[in-house]
């Protein structure tokens, strides 16, 4: 614009600006919007969120004989395997285990929806195995969260199960 | 017959509402931004619906990668060199000055604390320092004493466990178990929000 060399261009900025002053705005435009994809570069939009864990507080020896017994019926025991399946049996560790696929959203939330009907006051333990991943774990607590499954711990497996689980490693080979 | 003049053509562009918006986003994201810390150690977190924010401040965060190396982090400035005043005292030794200062910039660490002089002496190569992680085992559990003195230095403090989603669970384990045997019951799991569905 300030090419316009003739006396007549002269004579309608002048019009146009009243004062024929023209500040030159570009440089701070770009300034502005340097700083703008700056900041929106820079900022954290996605902030983690919590998962809170409460663990039952260790029982001492003297809580030995008083420990609550539960019944078996009522227990459930996830056992996550690997990154989408979870193995599970209810009551006594003396049938097989059963899978149950997470990753298929619909049925899993069938599957808690049933035994949460089958049972009163249900008892969840969560038993992850060595080597399953961080993330099923993660996943199945969510889930109890989700399903009001309120009274669930994370517990280590014991012996029977981990029978279980070589006799489930069998079956599929074979 | 009138005739038009031809008349030069000015283009005068109102840049004014425009220059007007950028400096008003400028501002918002200047307000609004807290900047990103550095990550002692690259975790991608497991997804989950739980939609609790996680608090910034007064926090302890345990990291585990991929690999079951352990890291730790703690917030403040003032908290962390009181944190490696403890250490200093709980195993005999002895940081400079400037060995602190530099302690205060880390947002996390992974190495023994036999290891950490050599890592806090260089401040330029801080950030590259190859971290094997800090030792859990039975033996030494130097992860114990960093939970045990920083709920010394702050008694409100928090933890948050910042895990990879593919770590195998063991190694999670054991620093769960750690935290049960310091008498942390409560603590929280870190996990990216994963769009809910609504189907109510």
């Amino acid at each position: 614009m300030k090419q316009t060399t003739s006396k007549k261009a002269e004579r309608w900025r002048k019009k146009l600006t009243g004062s024929g002053v023209d500040l030159d705005m570009n440089p701070m435009v770009d300034m502005a919007f340097l700083l703008l994809t700056f900041f929106m570069l820079t900022t954290t939009l996605t902030r983690p969120f919590a998962l809170e864990l409460i663990m039952p507080a260790e029982e001492d020896a003297t809580a030995d004989q008083e420990k609550p017994a539960i019944k078996a019926s009522r227990v459930l025991v996830l056992i996550p395997y690997r990154s989408d399946t979870v193995l599970y049996y209810q009551g006594l560790p003396d049938t097989d285990l059963k899978v149950l696929h997470m990753a298929n959203a619909v049925a899993a939330e069938d599957f808690f929806e049933r035994f949460k009907s089958s049972v009163s006051d249900p008892v969840v333990f969560v038993k992850p195995t060595d080597d399953a991943p961080y993330e099923i774990v993660v996943t199945t607590i969510d889930q109890l969260n989700n399903q009001e499954l309120n009274r669930y711990a994370l517990d280590q497996l014991n012996e029977a199960e981990v029978h279980l689980i070589r006799r489930y490693e069998g079956t599929r080979r074979s | 017959m009138a005739i038009e003049k031809a008349r030069p053509r000015i283009v005068k562009l109102d840049m004014n509402p425009m220059v007007d918006m950028a400096f008003l986003l400028v501002t918002f994201f200047m307000l609004s931004t807290s900047f990103r810390l550095e990550e002692p150690t690259e975790v991608v977190l497991p997804p989950a619906t739980a939609d609790v924010p996680m608090p910034e401040t007064s926090v302890m965060t345990i990291y585990i990668n991929r690999q079951g190396q352990i890291f730790f982090g703690i917030d403040g400035k003032f908290s962390k060199k009181a944190l490696l005043n403890h250490i200093g005292q709980r195993y005999q030794l002895e940081f400079t000055s400037e060995q602190v200062e530099n302690f205060a910039l880390l947002s996390g660490f992974g190495v023994s604390v036999a290891e950490l002089p050599k890592l806090l002496s260089d401040k330029e190569r801080m950030r590259v320092y190859p971290m094997k992680g800090i030792p859990v085992d039975s033996l030494s559990n130097e992860l114990s004493d960093w939970i045990v003195y920083s709920r010394v230095v702050n008694p409100a403090i928090r933890v948050a466990v910042k895990a990879d989603k593919g770590t195998e669970y063991k190694y999670i384990r054991r620093v769960i178990n750690t935290l049960l045997e310091n008498k942390i019951l409560r603590f929280n799991l870190l996990t990216e929000k994963l769009p809910s569905k609504n189907k109510q």
